[in-house]
């Protein structure tokens, strides 16, 4: 596509930055969303159900439940630190070589999975292949592309879509593993959810060639790297990741064991986990949609200060069937919504052209987020016998998290003045 | 692809999105997932 930079300005070379997928193939930028959307469900989905593998596997294979938990955490691990790497790698080498390597690891994994007799395979296969295959196969990869293909007017909602993919594959994949592990077996149901992980393989040819959109001045990825790093807005949009990591998988994990404690039954631990996982898709497709209209910084400081008072308004209230709703319903409605809002956010600051870098550095917040919430939710509640505290602080964290997002310069970066760091 | 027939494409997209959701829904509050749901999820 040639360049119509300097003819028309800046903005119109965004617009112009739309990927070499569209009009002149197959590969249309809505075909591109259609399978974003199906392979980020894969992805994501396939993974939300290895929980409902630990009793089955560690009871069958003699296992203490600690083997198969920290497998669990090496894959959560592994994908974090691989995350930025792989969006390296697609930006620079195209996000259908990360995408079938991705696909073609997390495969392997889950069949490795299925055959590991021992702790030592099992880590290989469910924490490092499959935490692999997660780190090309998950956010950053897959809304990078979709991010250049559709034009800044659309783009908000394109990556609301595409992460509303996700959110229904998370949503569904659960019972889904379920349903398999009843008729068939663990064996059998790991290799069933290997097979249809294998569909990320040729999904990705809708994603094959490179990116042809030009940085600002030819900017390379290191260049772009520096610049993000010497932004105090990419600083606070990182920090307020890992606030959503630390909130999300906190109440995730722990949210069933404190309607217990409360005195509710287990079937509220699970309509609470279904409502908030129905409302994120719904939730993350208005978040995109909004993205397009409103100042995305404002929405995520409105996201995070909505999560502080649902946090405060429920343990301060008596818990009750109706409040677990409602909690769940507003939980649901801002729980992947920052994805697409910040992913736009850093495409509307640094551009698209290494979108899938920067957004998996911001991510690796978000799974440092992740780790400590699951981690001090236990340990709080092992140490003082309630989740009290932790629920005090996940509101504080959404407080600051609001605060953060507040000062960002929205402003694309080439508009402004290089010489010193902007907020 | 005409008004009606994109229509009927959307309506049939949103009653099939409403079904899937009915299903995984009631999937949740089924014994298996009841009985395994301390396990069902970690970070």
């Amino acid at each position: 596509m040639p360049s119509v930079r300097g003819k028309k300005g800046k903005a119109a070379t965004r617009i112009e930055d739309i990927d070499t997928m569209n009009a002149t193939n197959w590969r249309t930028p809505a075909v591109v969303l259609a399978c974003g959307s199906v392979i980020l469900m894969l992805s994501l989905g396939t993974r939300q159900s290895f929980g409902l593998f630990l009793q089955p596997m560690s009871s069958d294979l003699g296992w203490g439940r600690e083997t198969f938990a920290f497998a669990l955490a090496l894959q959560n691990l592994v994908w974090g630190l691989a995350q930025p790497f792989a969006g390296m790698i697609a930006d620079k080498f195209g996000a259908a070589r990360i995408l079938i390597i991705a696909g073609a690891l997390y495969t392997l994994g889950l069949v490795l999975m299925a055959f590991s007799d021992t702790g030592l395979a099992f880590n290989i296969s469910a924490g490092l292949l499959v935490g692999l295959g997660l780190s090309g196969s998950a956010f950053g990869v897959v809304m990078g592309v979709v991010g250049r293909a559709f034009p800044p007017e659309k783009r908000s909602m394109a990556l609301g879509i595409v992460g509303a993919g996700g959110s229904f594959g998370q949503f569904i994949m659960l019972p889904y593993g379920q349903v398999l592990i009843s008729q068939f077996g663990w064996l059998a149901a790991l290799l069933v959810l290997a097979v249809s992980s294998f569909l990320i393989v040729p999904l990705a040819a809708a994603f094959s060639g490179k990116s042809a959109v030009g940085g600002r001045g030819n900017q390379s990825m290191a260049e772009a790297i520096r610049e993000a790093a010497t932004h105090r807005g990419f600083w606070y949009l990182t920090a307020a990741f890992l606030v959503c990591g630390f909130q999300t998988i906190f109440i995730m994990v722990h949210l069933p064991a404190y309607l217990v404690d409360k005195g509710m039954a287990p079937v509220q631990g699970m309509t609470a986990l279904a409502l908030i996982g129905l409302f994120n898709i719904i939730g993350s497709y208005l978040c995109g949609y909004l993205g397009g209209h409103f100042s995305k910084k404002y929405l995520l400081s409105w996201i995070y200060g909505l999560r502080s008072v649902a946090i405060l308004m429920f343990i301060m209230l008596p818990v009750t069937q109706w409040s677990t709703w409602v909690f769940s319903a507003v939980l649901g409605l801002t729980w992947l919504g920052t994805v697409p809002l910040t992913n736009g956010l850093v495409a509307q600051i640094f551009g698209v052209r290494y979108l899938s870098t920067l957004f998996s550095i911001s991510f690796l917040g978000h799974q440092v987020g992740s780790f400590l919430g699951a981690w001090y939710g236990g340990y709080m509640f092992d140490a003082t016998g309630s989740y009290l505290t932790v629920w005090v602080v996940a509101a504080a964290l959404g407080v600051l998290a609001c605060i953060l997002c507040l000062p960002i310069n929205e402003s694309e970066m080439g508009s402004l003045p290089s010489s010193k760091p902007v907020i | 692809m005409n008004q009606s027939l994109r229509l009927l494409t959307w309506i049939f997209i949103a009653a099939l999105a409403a079904l899937i959701s009915y299903a995984a829904f009631r999937g949740y509050l089924n014994p298996d997932l009841l009985i395994n749901f301390s396990n069902s999820f970690y970070c």
